[in-house]
């Protein structure tokens, strides 16, 4: 029985076969109509396998796409850092046409915050001819001096070190007293004469009586002025001018 | 030397081809035409005869002869359709003597109905008739061949009877 449905169903389906292949191989429209529904009854059929495959497709192309937008970012992020830098730069730059004094330009290379000592690593040594006690600049004003040299790294101690003073000038009358600075970027002119006229919103400049500072390098700005002390001295705080916050370039004056 | 039975056939044949060729169709309405298919009712009287194999090859080589004589541009129509009318009535001839008269005729139908389905399917352009006036179509023609086969059953096939 098995072996004659066997023999008849392949001669049913050799004869189907040998049917469509002559009808399919006409060239009548109704032929392309037929082959049409055929086609799009398959990809009905078809469907949730061509649906499932995009799906993958799109996961994998979703996967991809997350990967380039980690890329892109940290891309933008870098040219964003970039242009900040160049813009630094050419701050720098600019600052460094103006100066009469010889500067050469460093990079903060480290940090240290101690209670006492404020200090920062400089990328400039000996080698390129930066010694002890030689003042730091930013496009500010005065940041420090160094401290100690090495052949390619130089320590820089900062302004708002505990003991850091500087001789200074300040007033219309350019009047000497000596900086310290005291807490938050602030700081105090010590030793002006109560007849000195003296107003908040003046620059405080170095006074070039020391051998370590030229003068005339902005230090401070004075915000608040007190004479109403025993002292025949006024009390003048003022607030560094040197970004003490942002590292990034600074300038030895050689 | 020739057997005598495969010559009568293939008179039989030629006659009904031609018959076939030159037989005219009833129009009922002004899109339906129904056409005699006597090489489909000559097909059910085989299937009593012949194994269901024999019946299959020649339902497809008499639906290649009926594809040549009436459209030579979709050759292959009715030997498909002619194919699985064979098939199918290899079980009619098995069980002749299990069903009534009535599981026949019904079953006959069913041939019938399927055959003109893939016929008129694979004959109408769909963008010029719908998938309805197919079915419209293949119901009307089955039911046309069914009478028809009845009056050959009745008044034709002596003793042969398809339906007793």
């Amino acid at each position: 029985m098995i072996k004659y449905l066997n023999r008849d169903v392949i001669i049913l389906f050799l004869c189907l076969f040998l049917s469509l292949l002559l009808y399919f191989s006409s060239k009548s429209t109704v032929v392309y109509s037929v082959k049409a529904e055929i086609a799009d009854f398959i990809s009905i059929v078809t469907y949730p396998q061509t649906y499932y495959s995009n799906l993958m497709t799109i996961r994998k192309d979703n996967e991809i796409l997350k990967q380039k937008l980690v890329q892109m970012n940290m891309l933008n992020s870098e040219l964003i850092h970039y242009e900040h830098e160049n813009s630094v730069l050419k701050n720098l730059l600019d600052f460094y046409d103006e100066q009469p004094w010889s500067l050469k330009i460093a990079k903060v290379v480290n940090d240290n915050y101690s209670y006492l000592m404020r200090t920062i690593t400089i990328n400039l040594g000996m080698k390129d001819g930066v010694e002890s006690n030689l003042p730091v600049v930013d496009i500010n004003g005065l940041i420090g001096k160094v401290e100690v040299s090495s052949d390619r790294a130089s320590k820089v101690q900062l302004i708002t070190d505990k003991n850091f003073i500087i001789s200074v000038r300040v007033g219309s009358d350019m009047v000497v007293g000596e900086f310290k600075a005291t807490h938050k970027g602030l700081g105090i002119i010590y030793g002006v004469r109560k007849t000195a006229n003296v107003e908040v919103g003046d620059i405080v400049y170095t006074s070039g009586v020391s051998t370590i500072y030229p003068s005339s390098i902005p230090v401070a700005k004075v915000v608040e002025i007190n004479k109403n002390n025993d002292s025949p001295f006024q009390d003048i705080e003022v607030q560094i001018l040197a970004d003490l916050i942002n590292f990034n370039h600074v300038f030895v004056v050689l | 030397m020739i057997d005598i039975r495969i010559l009568r056939q293939i008179y039989i044949i030629l006659i009904l081809l031609i018959a076939q060729f030159y037989i005219p169709s009833y129009i009922i309405s002004k899109d339906i035409m129904l056409f005699p298919d006597l090489i489909l009712i000559y097909l059910v009287y085989l299937s009593l005869l012949y194994e269901r194999y024999h019946v299959i090859i020649i339902g497809f080589v008499f639906g290649l002869f009926q594809d040549l004589i009436s459209q030579s541009n979709l050759i292959g129509l009715f030997s498909f359709s002619k194919t699985i009318a064979g098939f199918m009535l290899g079980i009619l001839s098995k069980y002749d003597r299990v069903w009534n008269n009535k599981i026949k005729l019904g079953y006959l139908f069913l041939i019938f109905q399927i055959h003109y389905i893939f016929a008129c399917y694979m004959m109408f352009d769909r963008s010029l008739s719908s998938i309805a006036f197919t079915f419209k179509s293949s119901i009307l023609e089955s039911i046309f061949m069914l009478i028809l086969l009845l009056v050959v059953n009745r008044f034709i096939l002596i003793d042969n009877k398809i339906i007793k």
